[in-house]
């Protein structure tokens, strides 16, 4: 279906919507409970006759009635209200981390989890600091030594640091599954020992798979309680540690889980022994 | 309330977005190949200067990119296209049939099936006409006996032809699935002792759930279609005046997700007992 066919349709509903903040407000508070005037507009801080009169504008739309003098949102006014909710936090979602999303490769999130980019409206992006350079590396490293229960993640990058606390995890029984770049089980076959190669293969919690395409564009881990995200810079060969978007929202942990499920899919399981 | 707050920061990008005809156009145009300037604006029918300074717009907003002179979509702009495309349908599926909406009761619809109203996109409004105020109800017993596989919905209107219609059509082997409210359930104790005895024969062929209240709203799903019907919010109008009708998949799917959401909420029926 064309958009601008529907467009004609609906361009006056959807101006009526977002042309006036006051009106958003008003659908905003009602959604949580039906009011009288005084206190609708108390809420939406306006005064009386504004209130009344977009609350008309919302009454003409079908979107709210009143009932014995209280304002109340219809069931389409309910739908309507959860649906602009969606769009804006979809949108504000981008322009939060504008910058991180424009200096960055950002074709590796699939398309699917573009359009549910609001599951990640709270979340916050790590930079490297004056005060500390290492800034995103430090903080990650505190973010892994906080796993309890799960590590998954997509590695296209390889530091004997984050390594040693794959082992350390994999040791600790945690479940673990871990997608890597074959230029990653290249430089595995010169840093770690085979010893400790052959343990992580071993161990009944973690599986490691290989995503058989020469660049990856996202590294990101998924914890039971995190998701932490980076993505290949425009501008600086090889970097994906400049920023890393991070955040603790179980919506966001969805999205990470379901961006992991992705690239899975799209990897074969291996043993790291194979590959040394 | 972080909807408002939220709403700061996606409002230019919004109203930019959807105050301007041409900022849609070129956005649905690059949705099939990236292209240049000189195609791109014949697809949109607008100059070029007017094309690429909305294009810079988009480029601005993160929406489009070039590439060697070639204008095309990011990631973010396909999904912005998505979502405008899913926003637009949800809102145009309530335009086209506002009359049937703004007149009915809508709480019979719950709300997750309500936001995905753009599933019924593809329907058309059916109803009754001034000279022929029997033809809903007609057309309803001319389907019922028309169907061969499946009559599945939840009803809480009663009629004998109805029923005499299901009878038939449950002995030839038509599978149903049915939630009737307890109003229409007590009928059913007393009928004339002819037709108790011939749906008693079937009550095992019948999959009969009992909606506990008024569900204010009824539905069906066919072989091959489904329909809705609202209860009027104007008491003098009738339930079946006016309904909504459609073959379309997503319109069945639909609706199949709305008879499990008042099957989990209904009663089974031993009907045989119960009469």
């Amino acid at each position: 279906m064309n958009l601008l066919d529907n467009y004609e349709l609906v361009e006056s509903t959807i101006r009526s919507l977002y042309d006036s903040k006051l009106r958003l407000a008003i659908l905003d508070a009602l959604s949580e409970q039906s009011m009288p005037l005084s206190d609708l507009r108390r809420k939406v801080d306006a005064n009386a006759p504004n209130t009344s009169s977009k609350a008309k504008d919302l009454e003409n739309m079908g979107l709210l009635t009143r009932e014995k003098g209280d304002y109340k949102l219809t069931e389409w006014g309910q739908a309507v209200h959860r649906r602009t909710e969606k769009s804006i936090s979809f949108f504000s979602t981008y322009e939060k981390h504008k910058e991180f999303w424009n200096n960055h490769i950002t074709s590796g999130i699939p398309s699917h989890l573009w359009d549910d980019l609001g599951a990640l409206d709270e979340s916050l992006i790590v930079t490297p600091t004056v005060e500390n350079v290492i800034e995103v590396h430090d903080s990650f490293k505190k973010l892994l030594a906080m796993i309890k229960e799960r590590f998954y993640g997509v590695s296209p990058i390889y530091h004997r640091e984050w390594f040693d606390l794959l082992l350390f995890i994999v040791e600790n029984g945690i479940d673990t599954k871990i997608v890597f770049s074959p230029s990653i089980l290249h430089v595995m076959q010169t840093s770690p020992t085979k010893e400790e190669i052959a343990a992580l293969d071993k161990a009944d919690n973690a599986e490691f798979f290989l995503y058989d395409t020469t660049s990856l564009d996202v590294a990101f881990t998924v914890s039971e309680t995190y998701l932490s995200m980076g993505l290949r810079s425009k501008t600086i060969r090889d970097q994906f540690v400049d920023a890393d978007l991070q955040s603790w929202n179980p919506k966001a942990v969805d999205w990470g889980l379901r961006l992991f499920e992705y690239y899975k899919s799209k990897s074969k399981l291996v043993k790291l022994t194979n590959y040394l | 309330m972080t909807l408002l707050l939220d709403y700061e920061l996606a409002e230019p990008t919004i109203r930019k977005l959807f105050d301007s005809k041409l900022r849609l156009a070129i956005v649905d145009a690059l949705a099939e190949k990236p292209m240049p300037l000189s195609d791109l604006r014949r697809v949109v029918g607008a100059n070029a200067p007017n094309t690429s300074s909305k294009a810079k717009d988009l480029e601005e907003m993160g929406i489009v990119e070039r590439n060697r002179g070639q204008y095309g979509l990011t990631p973010y702009g396909r999904a912005v296209l998505h979502k405008s495309k899913q926003s637009f349908e949800f809102y145009a599926t309530y335009e086209k049939f506002k009359e049937f909406w703004e007149t009915r009761h809508l709480e019979g619809i719950p709300q997750e099936l309500l936001l995905r109203l753009a599933d019924l996109k593809e329907s058309t409004l059916m109803r009754s006409s001034l000279t022929d105020v029997n033809k809903p109800h007609d057309d309803f017993v001319k389907m019922l006996y028309s169907l061969k596989e499946r009559f599945f919905g939840l009803t809480p209107v009663y009629h004998s032809d109805y029923l005499n219609a299901l009878i038939l059509k449950v002995q030839e082997g038509l599978e149903t699935n049915l939630i009737l409210t307890s109003d229409i359930l007590s009928v059913f104790t007393k009928l004339p002792d002819d037709l108790r005895e011939s749906l008693k024969k079937q009550s095992s062929a019948l999959n009969l759930w009992v909606y506990p209240s008024n569900p204010h709203i009824g539905f069906m799903i066919g072989d091959d279609f489904m329909t809705l019907g609202l209860e009027p919010k104007d008491k003098t109008t009738h339930f079946i005046d006016m309904a909504v009708y459609s073959t379309h998949p997503n319109a069945i799917a639909w609706c199949l997700d709305l008879l499990e959401y008042y099957k989990i909420r209904s009663k089974p029926v031993n009907l045989g007992a119960y009469l």
